[in-house]
């Protein structure tokens, strides 16, 4: 053994000795990260639990959201039933009223033609008793344009409850547009039980089973953005695009412009540049 | 006149009701999507469709796109009533040939403005 090999057998044991004092180094790290992982396993348990749990309430939370919807809608049909009816007793009551009002009014005329008729037969004779029939037809008169005046009113009152009638079934459109907006939520659900069930999937949760499946939405049968909005703004701006096009439709058409019965994309790009934003 | 309303609400099918009653309309038939409103047009003779825009089945665009596509009902009027309001949706009705276009919620003055407009025209 010469003078080389030994010193590379000193090169192997100053190695040997670096790496132990790494591993002096490391042990406690090692330890830390053991007792890391120990701890960190119930909790990514507890976690998976919680996921699985989350995802199995959701088509609860979903069924619980159509059932809101069912209810309102028969809520709100129960109310419309109402104002039907409401609407076809106040047209009577119009009626019944107008009916009265033409009554009266046959009767101040048999009055009329009575009291001519009395008048006549008496020839002149019996003044006092007509002066005071005179007087009883005019105080007739006046209770009857009184009652004529406040059938008028009833009348006025009677238009303004078909009118606010009228308004609550305008108010009850609102079903429709919550309920798009449920069924918009239920969509948003749905997706999220879909992610959290392929985690728990990827995870491999023993015993889960995601329990009852939810009842697909279809994505076209509501429209995310559905909002009240009374003010006619919506209106105007529709208004105003539907005006907008027809004149985009008469204007002359260039070579290449396409059929001439419906607005090319290149009308509507250059009618609304980049204007077209949403709502 | 015979009224079409096409509409998967219940709640908006009788207030579309309701309001042509007011106007003065009694003829109104109903369907509750595209499909079955096609299947209630071939069958009955109708003059007049109103229709929602989002229903399950089939749309109210897919439906007018499929009325359009036979020649019968070229000069059918359609006018489409749906809470969908923006610009690009109304050009996406219009250039599917819808005649016109109400947005929810609407009153009756609307809707009746909105059919003597189109009757006017077709």
């Amino acid at each position: 053994m010469n003078s080389k090999n030994l010193g590379g057998i000193l090169d192997k044991i100053n190695e040997l000795r670096a790496l132990f004092i790494f591993g002096q180094r490391v042990i406690p790290f090692l330890e830390e990260l053991f007792y890391f992982v120990n701890d960190i396993v119930p909790v990514l348990e507890d976690i998976n639990v919680s996921i699985y749990e989350s995802a199995n309430k959701m088509p609860g939370a979903s069924s619980q959201l159509s059932n809101v919807t069912k209810a309102t809608e028969i809520a709100t049909t129960e109310i419309l039933n109402n104002l039907d009816d409401l609407l076809s007793k106040l047209d009577a009551m119009g009626s019944h009223i107008q009916t009265a009002m033409s009554d009266l009014s046959a009767l101040e005329q048999l009055d009329k033609e009575a009291f001519e008729l009395l008048k006549t037969s008496l020839k002149g004779n019996h003044r006092e008793l007509l002066s005071r029939m005179a007087e009883l037809h005019d105080s007739k008169s006046i209770h009857l344009k009184a009652l004529r005046a406040n059938a008028d009113g009833l009348g006025g009152s009677l238009k303004e409850i078909r009118t606010k009638s009228s308004d609550i079934m305008i108010s009850l459109q609102v079903q429709d547009i919550t309920s798009q907006q449920i069924a918009s939520v239920n969509h948003l659900i749905e997706s999220v039980q879909d992610r959290l069930a392929n985690l728990i999937d990827r995870f491999k949760i023993s015993g889960a089973d995601l329990g009852s499946e939810m009842a697909e939405v279809e994505h076209d049968s509501f429209n995310p953005l559905a909002s009240y909005d009374r003010s006619g703004e919506g209106q105007r701006v529709v208004d105003e695009t539907v005006r907008a096009a027809g004149e985009a439709k008469r204007a002359p058409i260039k070579p290449g412009d396409g059929p001439s019965d419906s607005a090319s994309q290149a009308d509507i790009d250059k009618m609304f540049g980049k204007e077209a934003g949403r709502r | 006149m015979k009224f079409l309303v096409v509409d998967d609400s219940q709640t908006m099918r009788r207030i579309v009701n309701n309001a042509l009653k007011g106007i003065g309309y009694d003829d109104i038939i109903e369907a509750e999507d595209g499909k079955d409103a096609i299947t209630k047009l071939y069958v009955e003779q109708i003059d007049f469709v109103i229709t929602d825009w989002n229903m399950p089945n089939m749309s109210g665009l897919e439906f007018t796109k499929a009325v359009r596509s036979d020649e019968q009902f070229l000069n059918l009027p359609i006018l489409m009533v749906t809470t969908r309001g923006m610009k690009e949706d109304v050009m996406e009705a219009l250039q599917a040939r819808v005649n016109n276009y109400v947005v929810k919620p609407f009153t009756p003055q609307v809707l009746k403005e909105k059919i003597e407009q189109i009757m006017k025209t077709v």
